[in-house]
């Protein structure tokens, strides 16, 4: 409560100065007023009277900043002062301050868009509730040497009807159908899926429903889920759609939902979902044809899950008939195995090998801009080195005097950051533009609140470490040595020099 | 007289303008001489001091402040005692008669 008050009481002085002031002023005078009728009262003349009261009073000017000084606000009063300071000799040197600010800029940018791809790309987590249970069913084939072989429909039902360890079990395969009688006959994008698919992705249709059993049997009537943007660029966002037949490569189907404007699968460009209608009855063994994901039950493991796939595999030969002419021999010599993958490794691959790559290149660079940075302040804190004595001479603390050159680079620092910032985005725009093609997750990634406090706290950071070196040159409490040589010393001491060529040899050994 | 007047002990002059305001609202000459004169003289208070205190009591919600005509028909800021100054005025009130007593003790058995 009382902290409250304080605090809300020191604002209102901030925003108030003057006023604030003003009644400290008045309070003084009212006191030597007072003070002075009071030995007027006891026969002083008025000259006399005045000057007993003032003599009691002590200085005026002092007891008003006694009592200015007393609240925190105060202490922020000064810092502001002499962040409006730093700010005014900033902008007194606009090749140095520029120079300083660009390379900070430029080697946290670069910093900051790399770090902005690693997290979009490899940590954040896919957009699904609960990804990390999801996994991709992958297997290989030793017998043919295979490392990745996708999953075959009678693999699909299998898992479906004999897994332990996983919830929900879909399949898909991205194709292309040709879409009739609303326009232009249009080719589009799809992706075939079984009834399993967006149930184990957790995903509703913002309108309609999901496929149901019957929906992806031959028996039931052909339907179709749109996606968001497909729907708004040919319906124009009309609900009325659902229900509607549309024909896809000749067959009418019924629009049944509409996916959420946010749903995405596998950087996959698709305008719409089909159902699979695969014949649990006339599949053969050996039909591989798509890709499987499946959601894992609750608390269990790759390796768990691994395992419960491996058991199952063999189960597959007993329920499924071999294909024509293929021998079972054959088969089993394939030799299939379990390669569970989570998705979201499925979806990444290895480009996090490259990325992390990327990311200490950019990382040399953000050095040889820091050193550069430094060597600049050290520069600057030269050419103030008579002044800071100077400073040091008059009383003023050493601590003082750092703080007035931290707040310099940590003025830098902010500044530095907050191009930094406007760099990165600028570079991840263009690199969702022209970018690899096969950067996965490419369209996810901007820079993220992370990544913003990230960058300022490395420009930051940077600044008023690099900045702490000429403070430790300068500012360092020691006696006041630089009035003895001052600015306009013959030549460089040595100590002055050791510091910025050291600097400088850093930077021709980063090259 | 001026020679006999002692600065205030650290700490006691937050208690005793607590304590001088629990009768009254006054300003703060009015407090200053109240002090000095219930003292008799032992206790002058420095001005700049007592200002100091004035703001950081308010701050602390023991005091509040208001602008009045004073009896000499003077604009005067006066200063009067919140609840919870009162509460405070108690606790250091207590505080200080326990010290008090604890030091006449001592003083006792060094004699």
């Amino acid at each position: 409560m009382s902290l409250w008050r304080q605090f809300t009481r020191g604002l209102r002085v901030l925003a108030h100065r003057q006023a604030a002031d003003q009644d400290v002023d008045d309070e003084v005078s009212h006191y030597l007023e007072e003070s002075m009728a009071a030995f007027r009262a006891r026969g002083f003349s008025p000259a006399e009277a005045r000057r007993a009261a003032r003599m009691e009073f002590g200085g005026a000017a002092v007891v008003r900043e006694q009592v200015r000084d007393s609240g925190w606000e105060n202490t922020i009063g000064i810092l502001l002062a002499d962040v409006r300071y730093a700010a005014r000799r900033l902008c007194a040197r606009p090749a140095f301050t520029l120079a300083g600010v660009l390379t900070l800029a430029l080697g946290t940018g670069a910093t900051t868009a790399i770090f902005s791809v690693i997290d979009c790309v490899l940590w954040k987590p896919l957009p699904y509730p609960h990804s990390e249970r999801l996994v991709a069913l992958r297997h290989t084939a030793r017998g043919l040497k295979m490392a990745a072989l996708n999953l075959s429909a009678s693999l699909y039902f299998t898992y479906r009807e004999e897994s332990r360890t996983f919830e929900e079990v879909g399949m898909w395969s991205a194709g292309s159908a040709t879409i009739t009688g609303l326009a232009e006959p249009e080719d589009v994008p799809v992706l075939s899926v079984t009834e399993g698919f967006l149930p184990a992705l957790e995903v509703q249709p913002a309108f309609g429903h999901r496929f149901t059993s019957l929906d992806d049997s031959p028996a039931g009537e052909r339907t179709v889920i749109l996606t968001d943007a497909w729907w708004k660029a040919r319906f124009g966002g009309d609900p009325s759609v659902l229900g509607r037949r549309i024909l896809i490569d000749g067959n009418a189907s019924e629009v049944i939902g509409i996916l959420p404007a946010s749903f995405a699968f596998m950087d996959r460009r698709f305008s719409m979902l089909l159902p699979q209608r695969l014949d649990r009855g006339r599949v053969p063994l050996i039909s591989f044809c798509c890709e499987g994901l499946a959601r894992l039950r609750p608390g269990v493991n790759l390796e768990q899950a691994s395992a419960d796939v491996a058991r199952m595999l063999p189960l597959a030969t007993a329920k499924f008939p071999l294909n024509p002419g293929a021998s079972a021999a054959g088969y089993r010599n394939a030799r299939i195995g379990p390669n569970l993958r989570f998705l979201k490794d499925d979806l990444t691959g290895d480009i996090g090998n490259t990325l992390w790559v990327l990311m200490g290149t950019v990382g040399i660079v953000f050095l040889i801009a820091g050193a550069n940075v430094a060597n600049l302040l050290l520069v600057r804190a030269d050419g103030r080195r008579h002044e800071l004595a100077v400073r040091a001479a008059l009383g003023a603390s050493w601590m003082r005097s750092a703080r007035d050159l931290l707040l310099e680079s940590a003025l830098l620092g902010l500044a530095g950051g907050a191009l930094a910032l406007v760099l990165a985005y600028g570079a991840l725009r263009a690199l969702a533009v022209f970018g690899p093609e096969h950067l996965p997750r490419i369209h996810e990634i901007r820079i993220e609140p992370i990544a913003m406090a990230f960058t300022l706290g490395v420009a930051l950071g940077a600044a008023l470490l690099f900045g702490l070196i000429p403070v430790l040159k300068y500012a360092r409490p020691r006696l006041p040595e630089g009035l003895r040589g001052g600015g306009r010393s013959l030549s460089e001491s040595r100590e002055r020099h050791h510091a910025r060529s050291f600097l400088s040899r850093c930077r021709l050994h980063w090259r | 007289m001026e020679e006999l007047s002692t600065d205030l002990i650290q700490g006691t002059l937050d208690m005793l303008i607590l304590k001088t305001l629990s009768l009254e609202a006054m300003h703060g000459f009015g407090i200053s001489r109240r002090i000095e004169q219930v003292s008799r003289g032992v206790f002058k208070v420095n001005p700049g001091s007592l200002l100091t205190a004035f703001q950081r009591l308010e701050r602390m919600g023991w005091l509040d402040s208001e602008w009045r005509q004073s009896e000499n028909a003077r604009r005067a800021k006066f200063y009067s005692l919140t609840r919870s100054g009162r509460k405070q005025l108690e606790i250091e009130t207590a505080a200080w008669n326990r010290r008090a007593a604890a030091i006449a003790r001592l003083l006792k058995a060094e004699a």
